[in-house]
Parts: structure tokens; sequence; C-alpha cells
């Protein structure tokens, strides 16, 4: 294992019955880096958290945390990680800053003088002393994500960390997962929030059905991005013209006009060689491909694929 | 071990529920003693001022029935406490733990906290081996609190009534507070499995208190049908709890008996209900080992 992979899993299997909720999964997350377990509903995100956490037992397959194997030295492997999972659980009659405690004082070591400034680090200093069961959906969040950091952890592990958060409460959990790759921590984050994935993630997977079905970074995975939809009369003709342009790999007639498939930075070019034909277009609008387009595509030609069933 | 265990603590301290049975054994058993003595020499003021209605006057006539409650009142004297008092606490105690057992282990299902737990590098069995020294800590705080106030709830009557406050003999009252804390341990052990079982602790709950009422009558009924069963019976849970608590052997010096059938004896009753309890827990630590845990 290079030195700065922290989290990784081989040949990762889990059958519940006949069902297989993981495929022979193979992931690496490294220090200072963000890494996105993405994947449809049911297709074995959080399957494969518990199966890194020791928390189900897998079928086939190994995970390792720093080099330590979680099956066969699980408490060494775990001192080295922090997990939110993806319903945040705490004591309902202890008061949040309890609740961080509680955890700190099973962690051990330096885990209690982090208490206080995670609860203020998550914006939950004001409301620490209220009890876990009076907390909000967001603030129940918060808390999780304060406990994952209470030990120091190599390894940052996020099941769905943003769900129930109000727009700014995201956009300062996007903000935290940076810091938290600054710091040199490793971070998995599951998650169907493509627009959350697409802003914090350097690479990601994609599951489906407990198998992986893509990896890689935003730009590979989103082809580079994109192309632009132009709106003009002579569909039929400015598609001809449009094909024998540089950098286009793909023209599609539509509605309005056509759409191509080609690099940044091509409108101009493309402006131009229609102009030269005299055939000139009412708009050219740039549109990137996005994760979405890909994950959608990507799923929905999955999801004809015949179940996994044993 | 030691943080799971100050953990462990750091909660339980701050939970209402333990309080409340810690309170409820506490109270009852001074209301208890309370109430014994106004209901007992209220009927005895009736019955020696020759106003009693007939229906009270037993067999024997006034005298005899006025020498009975005033034996009985006796028993209210901290002499008797190893045999009154110490078993107030055991019948007190039995279903208290029947309630706080199951919810001890039961709660961390249902407030989904075991995967929090868990998830924060707890091993399995340091789990387990946590909840059962709480629960363990629990059991021996309540008799203690048990007997004590069973202690305060004597000699405040005793003062109340005049009666002699000497007579206590402590060593006697630490035995039975032990054999009575001793005997508590397999139904909390089997109540917890039962919880962590069925991850609930209200099933705990329920099935601990069918099992200690329905597991009594049925080996009573056993006996009754063949007292060779009784070997049989003695191999249950009840009659070596009952064993446990009788404290007649050192009083009497003759066999106690229940059903009509002597009950084992100390020791055997002793050894009895430690296979029990380490059944018990060997069949919870499989159980917590073999499976999953998810949000199923
Ligand atoms: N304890 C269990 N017993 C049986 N099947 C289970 C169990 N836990 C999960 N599954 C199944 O395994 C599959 C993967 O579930 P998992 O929770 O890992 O999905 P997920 O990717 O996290 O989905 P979501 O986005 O909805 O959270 C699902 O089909 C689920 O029904
Ligand atoms: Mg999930």
């Amino acid at each position: 294992m290079p030195a700065d992979v922290v989290l990784r899993t081989q040949g990762l299997v889990k059958r519940f019955g006949g069902l297989l909720a993981v495929d022979h999964l193979d992931l690496e997350v490294r220090r200072g880096e963000v890494v996105g377990l993405l994947g449809p509903n049911g297709a074995g995100k959080s399957t494969t958290i518990g199966m890194i956490l020791g928390l189900v037992a897998p079928t086939a397959g190994r995970a390792e945390v720093v080099g330590l194997d979680v099956t066969t030295r699980r408490e060494q492997a775990l001192a080295r990680v922090g997990a939110m999972l993806e319903v945040t659980s705490f004591y309902p009659y202890l008061a949040g800053r309890e609740n961080l405690m509680a955890v700190a004082i099973l962690r051990g070591g330096a885990a209690p003088t982090r208490v206080d400034p995670l609860l203020a680090r998550l914006g939950l200093a004001q409301r620490a002393g209220s009890r876990f069961r009076e907390y909000s959906l967001g603030m129940r969040q918060r808390l999780g994500i304060a406990s994952t950091l209470l030990g120091d952890p190599a390894v940052v592990i996020l099941d769905e960390p943003a769900n129930g958060l109000d727009p700014a409460g995201q956009r300062e959990i996007r903000d935290l997962i940076r810091e938290l790759a600054t710091e040199g921590r490793g971070v998995l984050l599951a998650s169907h929030l493509l627009h959350e994935v697409e802003q914090v993630c350097d690479r990601v997977i994609v599951i489906q059905k407990g198998r992986k079905i893509v990896e890689g970074s935003l730009a590979e995975i989103t082809h580079g991005g994109g192309g632009y939809a132009i709106t003009i009369a002579d569909a039929q003709r400015a598609a001809e013209v449009l094909r024998r342009v540089s950098g286009v790999t793909e023209v599609r007639l539509t509605e309005r006009g056509v759409e191509v498939a080609a690099p940044p930075e091509r409108g101009a070019e493309l402006n131009r060689a229609l102009a030269e034909e005299r055939l000139f277009a009412s708009a050219i609008v740039p549109r990137r491909s996005t994760l979405e387009d890909v994950f959608i595509e990507l799923t929905e030609k999955g999801a004809n694929d015949a179940p996994p069933a044993a | 071990m030691l943080r799971p265990l100050r953990s462990e603590l750091y909660r339980m301290t701050r939970r209402l529920m333990p309080r409340v049975i810690l309170g409820a054994m506490f109270g009852f058993g001074l209301v208890f003693y309370e109430l014994i003595y106004t209901t007992v020499s209220q009927q005895l003021g009736l019955l020696r001022s020759g106003n009693a209605p007939s229906s009270v006057t037993g067999p024997g006539g006034t005298e005899a029935m006025i020498r009975q409650l005033e034996q009985t009142l006796q028993q209210l004297a901290p002499a008797s406490i190893p045999e009154l008092g110490v078993g107030l606490v055991a019948g007190l105690g039995t279903v208290l733990l029947i309630v706080y057992g199951p919810s001890h282990l039961g709660t961390e299902y249902g407030w989904g906290t075991l995967r929090t737990l868990l998830a924060s590098g707890l091993s399995r069995r340091a789990f387990l081996a946590t909840k059962l020294v709480s629960l363990l800590l629990f059991t021996v705080a309540l008799t203690a609190l048990g007997v004590v106030s069973v202690t305060a709830a004597s000699y405040l009557v005793s003062l109340q009534a005049g009666f002699d406050t000497g007579g206590l003999d402590p060593a006697r009252i630490l035995s039975a507070s032990w054999r009575t804390g001793y005997a508590f341990l397999p139904y909390t052990a089997l109540t917890a499995l039962i919880a962590l079982w069925a991850r609930s602790s209200g099933a705990g709950i329920a099935a601990g208190l069918v099992i200690f009422f329905v597991e009594g009558l049925a080996t009573q009924l056993l006996i009754s049908l063949n007292r060779d069963l009784v070997t049989v019976a003695n191999l249950g849970i009840s009659r070596n709890v009952a064993s446990l608590s009788r404290l007649s052997v050192s009083v009497s010096g003759s066999t106690p008996e229940s059903a009509g059938a002597p009950l084992p004896d100390q020791t055997q009753a002793a050894l009895v209900l430690a296979a029990w309890i380490v059944a018990f827990i060997a069949l919870a630590y499989w159980r917590l080992r073999s499976r999953d845990v998810t949000l199923a």
C-alpha cells in the first residue's frame, strides 16, 4: 500500500440472503483527497461504509485503514477513522455537548479536549447545552460531523452529511470537507447530492447494485464537459457545417436548432464556421455536461440490466 | 475496558430512568413498612376494643388473632430485617430489574446509538462487557439502597410503636443481602439477553415479566403433578432463587419447602444459577457477534 493511501477496500462483497448488496468493490482514498461515493438509492453505499467500520461482516474481501485490516485489527484501525452514519444517532436525554463527551471518553486520549472547539467549529456552541432530542435535523447532522473529528482521524467517512442542512449549512459543510482534506485527512463522502459532490470531490466512484460502474476525476467522468446548444433556423445545413469543425465530436438536431458536443472555448470557432456559410445563429449557449447528466445516463443504463440477485 | 465503562457510567448517571428505579426502591421500602404498621395496628386496635367485625376474627377466636397480629408487628422490628426487609427488597428488586435490565441494553438499539458506539471503535465484546458490568454495579446499588431503606423504615416504625430497637444483626443482614443480590442476576441476565436478541427493551421487559411469573407457577404445577419432577424443577431459576432468598435455614434449622417439596440447598442453587447466568451471557455474545449492525 503506498504510504499516502489511508483507506482501501479490496474485492469487498456483501450478500444479504439472496441480495447482492456490494459486489467486488475496490476503492482507495489517499490523504488530502476527497472521494465521492455515488449511487442511486440501494446501490450499496451505506453497506460499504458499514463494512469499512466493521458493523457489517463482509461476505468476501477486505478493508483497511492506514494499512490496518478492519476485521483483524479493528480497534487500532478504527482509532484512525471518524465516521458519520446515514442516520445520526445520539442519546436523546443528553445535551449535545454531553453526547460528544460520551464519545470522547470512549475514544480517550486528547478527545475530551476537542469537544468544545468542535462544537464551536460546527456552529453548535450556542446550543451545546440543549438535549439532543430537542435538536433540529440540521443540528443533529452537525453534531454527527463534529463527532467524527473527536479522534483526530486520518480518514473521515461521511454518509450523506448534507441531509437536512439548509443551503448555507450545506456550503459550510462543503467548506469544512475541503478543510479536512487540506489538513491531510482522506475523506470518503457518500451522497446522491450531485451538486455537493461536484463541488468538493477530487474523485468520484459511481456504484450501482453494488458494482462500480465508473471511477475517475470529475473531468474524466464528464468527458471534459459539454458543448453548445445553438438556436438556428436551418438546422439541417448547420449540422452539416458543424460536423466539419475540428474538435466537434457529436452533432444532434433539436427542436430549435442543434446541439454539439465540443470542448469548451470552441464557441467562436463554431460561430465563424456557420457565418462563412451565411448561416446565422440567434443564440450559442455553452452547456457543461454535469455529473448529474453522466450519473443519470450511467445509472439508467445500468437499471435495465438484469438484477444482481443470486 | 476502562474507557468504555467510564463512558457508560457518564451516560448512565445522567439518565433519568436509573434514578427513578433507585428512587422507587428506596421509597417503596419506607412506604411498605409504614403501610403494614398502620393497617395491622388499626386492626389490632379494633380487636382489642371489641369493635372488630366478626369476619375479621379467625379460628381460635379473638385472642389468637390478636397474638398473630402482634407477631406480625414484631416482624417490623430491626431484629427481623433479614427476613421481612430483605425479602421485600428481593421481591421488588426483581421486578424493577426486569424493567431496567432490558432497557439498559434495548435502548441502544432503539436510539440507534449502538451503531454510533461501534462506529467510534468500540468492539462488540467491550460493548457487552461494559453493559454487563454496569448492570452489575446497578444491581449492587439497588440492593444496597433497598436494604438501607428497609433498615431506616424498620427503625422509624419501631420508634413510632415503641418496639425494641436492639437485636439488629448486621452480619445476617449482609449475608441475606448478598444472597438476594446474587439471586437478581439470572433474571437480569435473561431479560437483557432477550432485549438484545429482539433489539428492543419492550420485548425484554414483556418476556421477562411473563417468564418470571409463569416459571414459578409452572414449577409448582409440575411438582404437584408428580413429586419426582422436583429434580427437573430444581434445574430452573425460580426454585433456586427461592432457596437463596430463604433465610429460615439458619433460623429454624429445617429444610425450607416450596410447593410441598424441599428447595435445593443454597450451594446447589448458587451453582445452578451461575450456570444459567453464564449461558445467557454466552448466548448474548454469540448473537451480538454474529449479527450485522445496520438500520434494518
Ligand atoms: N440488514 C439488511 N438486510 C437485508 N438487506 C439489506 C440490509 N441492509 C441493506 N440491505 C440492502 O442492501 C442494499 C444496499 O443498501 P444500502 O443501504 O447500502 O444502500 P445505499 O446506497 O446506502 O442507499 P441510500 O442512498 O438509499 O442510502 C439495498 O438493497 C438494501 O435493501
Ligand atoms: Mg445509504
